[in-house]
């Protein structure tokens, strides 16, 4: 009878809530194989970095945002870079706004620029695979990303998620949402991204959209295959295209 | 009759000037971003005969060994080269 009370109890505080607060650490497991011996310092400079990051998930009833939580202290222009450069590497160095009833994001970008994409298409894959992630009983779900490698291959990745059906908000780390409950760990390529807190609030909480200067998603790919680094990149894909 | 050739003479002049003046200034641009571009391009690991300095060849090869045959992020390997800068 007492568990049956604590569980109702539960049960009606997360039907309460409209909002949450989540903060997520993150683990990174490269491959140290493929680092010439020259640049090993340099990389384990910057898994020490991502494996010190954290970012909070804020989300109400038809929204959310996803941001790195910033540290207080001041930053060596070095430094700074180094944290930009550990996150584009391994997890976000972007701040995404999602709106669930139009289904579109803002991703505001690290110099401030809004890129607005309400292509979203995630078709995830829930399979029976359950595990335990703190009390909250937790299901698989996989979703597959295709992209088109140097050689202009067209590869899949895949993205897996544990989420709490227990929790019925259809958020998670970075830009990965749809599925029947909150995301307490992801798995996106050689990073995890883990639940560590937990906060349920029961007054919808605003979220805050970024404002500024908004561009589509294709125009802001064309835009970085353009820059210097997107040149070199066209460069490498051809090279590598006419070798074979 | 004077003041009329005279002033079609100057008018001429002066857009042809003026014109000239327009041409070298982008020809000028188009230039100088098409050698960055070129000289970035080689500095590709591999790529002996270019202008790269050892910094920026380190900074495309930690990139390749982070993408490990992955997606291209052009804003990782643009950030990796700023590192050059400080």
């Amino acid at each position: 009878m007492k568990k049956f009370l604590l569980l109702f109890l539960f049960l009606v505080n997360v039907i309460q809530a409209q909002s949450g607060k989540v903060i997520y650490a993150i683990q990174v497991s490269p491959s140290a194989n493929t680092v010439k011996a020259e640049q090993k310092v340099l990389m384990e400079t910057l898994l020490q970095n991502a494996n010190l990051q954290e970012f909070q998930l804020l989300f109400n009833s038809t929204s959310s945002s996803f941001k790195s939580i910033e540290s207080m202290n001041t930053l060596s222009a070095y430094e700074a870079q180094i944290n930009t450069i550990a996150k584009l590497a391994f997890s976000s160095a972007d701040e995404i706004y999602f709106d669930k009833k139009a289904q579109t994001e803002y991703i505001k970008k690290d110099d401030g620029l809004i890129v607005k994409d309400d292509n979203l298409s995630l078709n995830w894959t829930i399979t029976t695979n359950s595990k335990l992630i703190g009390s909250y009983l937790c299901y698989e779900g996989i979703l597959k990303r295709t992209f088109i490698n140097r050689k202009g291959e067209t590869k899949t990745k895949e993205i897996i998620a544990w989420f709490a059906p227990q929790l019925p908000y259809s958020y998670g780390p970075k830009d990965f949402h749809g599925l029947p409950g909150l995301i307490l760990e992801l798995y996106e390529d050689k990073t995890v991204y883990s639940a560590k807190n937990i906060e349920l609030i029961k007054d919808d909480q605003n979220i805050y959209f970024p404002k500024g200067r908004t561009i589509s998603k294709e125009e802001y790919e064309k835009k970085l295959e353009s820059s210097e680094a997107g040149v070199i990149i066209g460069k490498k894909r051809e090279k590598e295209k006419n070798s074979q | 009759m004077k003041k009329l050739v005279f002033t079609a003479l100057a008018v001429v002049a002066f857009s042809g000037a003026a014109m000239a003046n327009t041409g070298e200034v982008k020809e000028d641009v188009v230039f100088s971003n098409e050698n960055k571009v070129e000289a970035a391009v080689v500095q590709g690991p591999g790529d002996n005969e270019g202008t790269a300095t050892p910094c920026q060849e380190s900074a495309i090869l930690l990139y390749e060994s982070i993408i490990n045959g992955g997606e291209d992020k052009p804003l990782l390997l643009s950030a990796l080269m700023g590192l050059c800068m400080l």
